[in-house]
């Protein structure tokens, strides 16, 4: 088990790979702390975080899943102190046999705080993906705010895709949202790249990266953000398989 | 430079086009007009390779080249460009990133390194300024919120940065406002070479005005029913369609 305790007032970034097996992660967040966390599923495994966080408390994290194997994400966060934000986001990007499952649960337990759930997953081949995502309001977290996306791409035939927002609301004064979408590349958009002299490989390439731009965004330190980038390319251009991007050699 | 010849093309299964000749040489502007519906958007598609549309009979040469063998993009580095008459919208694709991966795959087709930071961005603020494209555009995603109008001059801005050596304009004049007309109609015809050629799809007098086209020719029901000069255009502005079908 991994602890992380951020102290008052400090602000933190981290990156984490995780590799095969399980993990166990333990955030707190005491008040005006925040953390920005951003991980990459490198491999199959179980990982369980929970997070509480206290008073004006802010959690960012963008998890990034690559691997080809089985993973399981169980994501549980605690707002407890008045004014936490917390904003969860990922990019999925299923090849082969993946199976990712990723397992959201949000409780406000406090009025006043904030939550987002941005999860995006571009499937080939014949990987899978499950988005599931519960936002829990107490009867006593009035003025909460919380918005769940959840988009998914298939780019083929074999792949499969399931995405289940959950509301579950106990009081009165709040903005829920939450939104899923399931799609295909866009042919008119392909088309009109072509026809430019885009390749349809490469045309293909963009659109995907496009796709889970808005969830790199998120990565608001700039030389993370690029690390991202280049591992979202490499893995669209089929130059990552299992743990190449791991800085110890692989056992293969 | 292009010789369509018996063309006969159908779209889910409907004979839309049932017989289309044309050549059209080097130098040469060429307007197609035509009733709505008449299978304009059709023949330019078939012109760069859109699957969705199916060539049942019939031939297509470009500078020697059997064009119909050719995937769209290979089409594009051979010289063929479409202004779309309703341009797709690629959200978070950046007009910049976009337009270095055509260029960049063109350069690469012809046996070219890719070019170089410096001179891609000169390249386009020179193009923007011939088109009077603004360059907040150039870091949206490819048409992302652009108006009807921008979308079109955004067309042109493209022509002109790939410097095609044929180019179809399906209807670019509509959604351009009086001033963008011309604005892109002058960037247009300052791209013009004795090498370059254009198809240009039209409903409109000053279209015709612009282009000063050598020849034109009218689309009914999937042939060509009348070619001319621009004097068949304004005859048509004038008088309709009507008088020609009968
Ligand atoms: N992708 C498509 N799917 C189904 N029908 C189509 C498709 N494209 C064209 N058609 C049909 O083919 C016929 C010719 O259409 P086309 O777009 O070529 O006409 P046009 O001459 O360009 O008309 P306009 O002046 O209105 O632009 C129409 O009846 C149209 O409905
Ligand atoms: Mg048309």
């Amino acid at each position: 088990m991994d602890n992380y305790y951020i102290p008052q007032d400090n602000h933190l970034t981290r990156f984490v790979q995780l590799h095969g097996g399980e993990d166990e992660i333990a955030l707190t967040l005491e008040p005006d702390s925040r953390l920005d966390l951003y991980c990459v599923e490198q491999e199959g495994g179980r990982r369980t975080v929970t997070v509480n966080l206290r008073e004006r408390a802010a959690l960012n994290l963008v998890v990034l899943t690559l691997h080809e194997g089985e993973s399981h994400l169980r994501l549980h966060v605690k707002l407890l102190g008045e004014g936490a934000e917390v904003s969860l986001n990922g990019a999925v990007i299923g090849s082969g046999a993946m199976k990712s499952e990723q397992d959201l649960l949000v409780e406000h337990c406090v009025p006043g705080c904030t939550s987002t759930m941005l999860f995006k997953q571009v499937l080939g081949e014949d990987s899978s993906g499950y988005l599931s995502g519960r936002v829990l309001v107490d009867s006593g977290a009035q003025q909460t705010a919380s918005e769940q996306t959840f988009a998914s791409l298939l780019t083929s035939p074999m792949a499969r895709a399931q995405a289940l927002p959950q509301l579950e609301i106990y009081a009165d004064d709040v903005k829920c949202n939450h939104g899923t979408t399931v799609g295909k590349l866009d042919e008119a958009a392909l088309f009109y790249m072509r026809q430019r002299g885009i390749p349809e490989a490469e045309a293909c390439l963009l659109l995907q990266h496009a796709f889970v731009g808005d969830v790199l965004q998120h990565i608001t330190d700039e030389a993370h953000r690029a690390r991202f980038t280049a591992l979202v390319e490499q893995k669209f251009r089929g130059q990552i398989s299992r743990c190449n991007v791991c800085k110890t050699p692989c056992k293969q | 430079m292009l010789e369509i010849k018996d063309l006969h093309v159908a779209v889910e299964g409907k004979a839309i086009l049932k017989g289309v000749n044309l050549t059209i040489r080097d130098g040469e502007v060429h307007v197609l007009m035509g009733p709505n519906g008449s299978g304009k958007s059709t023949l330019s598609n078939v012109l760069v390779g859109n699957p969705r549309y199916e060539v049942t009979q019939g031939s297509i040469v470009f500078n020697g080249k059997d064009l119909l063998a050719l995937t769209p993009e290979d089409r594009a580095h051979e010289g063929i460009f479409m202004s779309f008459q309703a341009p797709t919208e690629i959200p978070g694709v950046s007009m910049t990133n976009f337009l270095r991966a055509a260029l960049n795959a063109k350069r690469k087709y012809f046996g070219l390194e890719p070019l170089p930071a410096q001179e891609f961005l000169k390249l386009l603020r020179e193009k923007r300024q011939l088109v009077g494209l603004d360059a907040r555009f150039m870091n949206r995603g490819v048409n992302e919120g652009f108006s009807g109008g921008e979308r079109k001059r955004n067309e042109i801005f493209q022509m002109a940065v790939l410097e095609p050596l044929f180019s179809i304009l399906d209807e670019t004049d509509s959604g351009l406002d009086v001033d963008a007309l011309r604005t892109v109609a002058e960037g247009f015809q300052s791209l013009r070479t004795p090498q370059t050629s254009a198809l240009v799809i039209t409903h409109y007098q000053r279209m015709l005005d612009y282009m000063k086209p050598d020849f034109v020719h009218v689309l009914a029901d999937g042939h060509i029913i009348r070619d001319g000069d621009v004097s068949l255009g304004y005859e048509i502005e004038e008088k309709g369609f009507e008088w020609l079908l009968q």
